[in-house]
């Protein structure tokens, strides 16, 4: 496979047809050939970039010279070995060894096979050492140079037999005998056990052992020990009271574990109930608290709408008295305003009596009183002024 | 039979039980080399609507290299059918059959009942080959040996 030249690797490079191989997987499609539609064996592409297996190509085209897929022309020139990777995809994959079905068992990665079949198998054929004659590589005596079709005598009926067939017929030779361990009689060795489990002289238990008899000895004496073991004859009753007692027991067994799952199922019942009433108990109290903290609050409230209460009340209070000072306060203002008044007539007066003293005698009769007279009638004066007046208009009257 | 081809053929034995195109059956193979299947036109092409015709398979030791000899049988409520390509032994000129033509290794059992299925269906006329009768005398020959002359692009 180093040249990617068709011509230079022929089929004939592998010792046998890969192709006829046993996948042990399933191998996926595209790594066929669409020829054998077998995994590929030397993946060669064609120059319409087909691949098949170089031997499959090859025949194609000896037949047809053209690409079996698509039918266009092409010859052997035009095919090159296809990518590695390609080759080493399908050479991994797991294959049973070729000599499956004379076999052999092993399982190996394809590229392995060659080397399993030049070393390895056990089943592959070879040359007789001496003779040159075709046998399996298991038949070759180790690396001895006999020739294995020579024959020799048993080497215990002395039957002649090839070297090649001896291993066969030890496995039946009549004479190839062993000897029994209780009664020391030869048989052969195909037959001893048969023999051991009837010989007379083999060391047994008693019937009854499974119920306690604690005898054994020789087979040929155990009929006379049963006739005479005292447990033969309870050995029924010994028997079905243990497979009640076993019947009893797995029935306990069973309804124990019922009960812890009973119990361990209740248990958890009560952890989550008590669970429950904890949380329910945390409510309330909460809500206990809650309630008190409410009711505190509640009373503080009252207290502070009392002190209010008083509190408008004195204020109510407070704005009759100021009400009343505002009257008073009106009145004093009115009451000042008359005296203004009265006190500007009298300015006037005492400026007007002052201007007739000045002028003489003459205008006597027309004094001050008669100016504030006609004041007076005028309404020049208020209601005080008249009061403070009245005296002087009498006395003047 | 070739390792090689016997391979082959149980390969694609083993995709035939996985199931088949519709109207193509398997009826049996009495050793890995010979093999019966039935096939069914699926249109109404009155011609064959409604019956069901039995193809022979053999096969070559140089199989699927070597295009396999297939050709029509009679059997119970098999006849051959009418076909202008079809000689009334069951003979088919078919160039897909024949090695070195229109054969390529790439066709599989399956493919070939496709083939003959689709030349039936696009078939209109009521007619065996022409010097039918003639060939059909000069009975004896393997199929092998028949060197049609594939001149009829229209199939």
């Amino acid at each position: 496979m180093s040249s990617p030249d068709a011509a230079a690797i022929r089929p004939s490079s592998h010792s046998f047809d890969l192709r006829s191989l046993t996948y042990i997987t399933h191998v996926d499609d595209n790594l066929c050939c669409p020829i054998c539609q077998s995994p590929l064996v030397d993946p060669f592409t064609t120059s319409c970039r087909h691949t098949f297996c170089l031997a499959c190509i090859t025949d194609a085209l000896k037949v047809s010279k053209s690409c079996p897929v698509d039918r266009s022309p092409l010859d052997t020139a035009d095919i090159k070995m296809a990518p590695v990777v390609l080759a080493n995809l399908v050479n991994d994959l797991t294959v049973l060894c070729p000599n499956h079905a004379l076999g052999c068992s092993a399982t190996l990665s394809r590229g392995n096979v060659e080397g399993h079949l030049k070393e390895d198998c056990q089943y592959v054929t070879v040359d007789c050492p001496g003779c040159g004659e075709k046998i399996m590589r298991k038949d070759r005596q180790g690396d001895s140079e006999d020739c294995v079709h020579v024959e020799e005598a048993c080497r215990y009926c002395s039957e002649k037999h090839r070297k090649l067939d001896m291993k066969s017929h030890e496995a039946v030779c009549s004479a190839f005998t062993s000897s029994c361990r209780h009664c020391g009689i030869e048989c052969p060795l195909s037959k001893i056990l048969a023999h051991e489990a009837t010989c007379d002289e083999a060391i047994v238990n008693c019937d009854s052992a499974s119920v306690g008899c604690p005898w054994h000895g020789p087979r040929k004496e155990s009929t006379t020990h049963s006739v005479s073991c005292p447990l033969t004859h309870l050995r029924p009753l010994l028997e079905e009271h243990n497979s009640r007692i076993a019947n009893l027991e797995r029935e306990n067994k069973l309804l124990r574990r019922r009960l812890e799952a009973s119990l361990t199922a209740r248990a958890q019942t009560d952890i989550i109930q008590s669970n429950t009433t904890t949380a329910l108990d945390n409510q309330t109290l909460r809500v206990l608290t809650e309630q008190e903290r409410i009711r505190s609050d509640m009373e503080r409230l009252y207290v502070s709408m009392q002190e209010l209460d008083m509190k408008q009340n004195t204020l109510a209070m407070f704005m009759g008295e100021n009400m009343r000072t505002q009257e008073e306060v009106a009145m004093i203002g009115a009451a000042v305003n008359n005296l203004q008044t009265q006190l500007h007539g009298l300015q006037l007066l005492t400026i007007r009596r002052q201007g007739m003293d000045q002028n003489g005698a003459g205008n006597r009769s027309d004094g001050p009183s008669s100016q504030v007279k006609r004041a007076a009638e005028n309404g020049v004066l208020g209601r005080a002024g008249r009061e403070c007046f009245s005296d002087m208009f009498e006395t003047r009257d | 039979m070739s390792t090689f081809a016997a391979k082959r053929l149980q390969k694609e034995m083993a995709k035939i039980h996985q199931g088949l195109a519709p109207g193509i059956f398997f009826v049996n193979s009495p050793n890995l080399q010979h093999w019966q299947m039935d096939i069914q036109v699926l249109d109404s092409n009155p011609l064959y609507a409604g019956k069901t015709f039995r193809l022979n398979f053999r096969f070559s030791n140089n199989y699927p290299i070597e295009a396999p000899e297939v050709t029509f049988i009679r059997a119970p409520d098999r006849e051959i059918p009418m076909h202008p390509h079809i000689y009334s032994n069951g003979i088919i000129c078919l160039d897909l059959l024949s090695s070195g033509n229109g054969w390529s290794p790439v066709q599989s059992v399956e493919s070939v009942c496709m083939s003959i299925q689709s030349m039936l269906t696009g078939n209109t006329k009521n007619e065996r080959p022409e010097g039918d009768e003639a060939f059909v005398l000069r009975e004896g020959r393997s199929v092998r040996d028949i060197r049609f002359v594939y001149d009829d692009p229209t199939v």
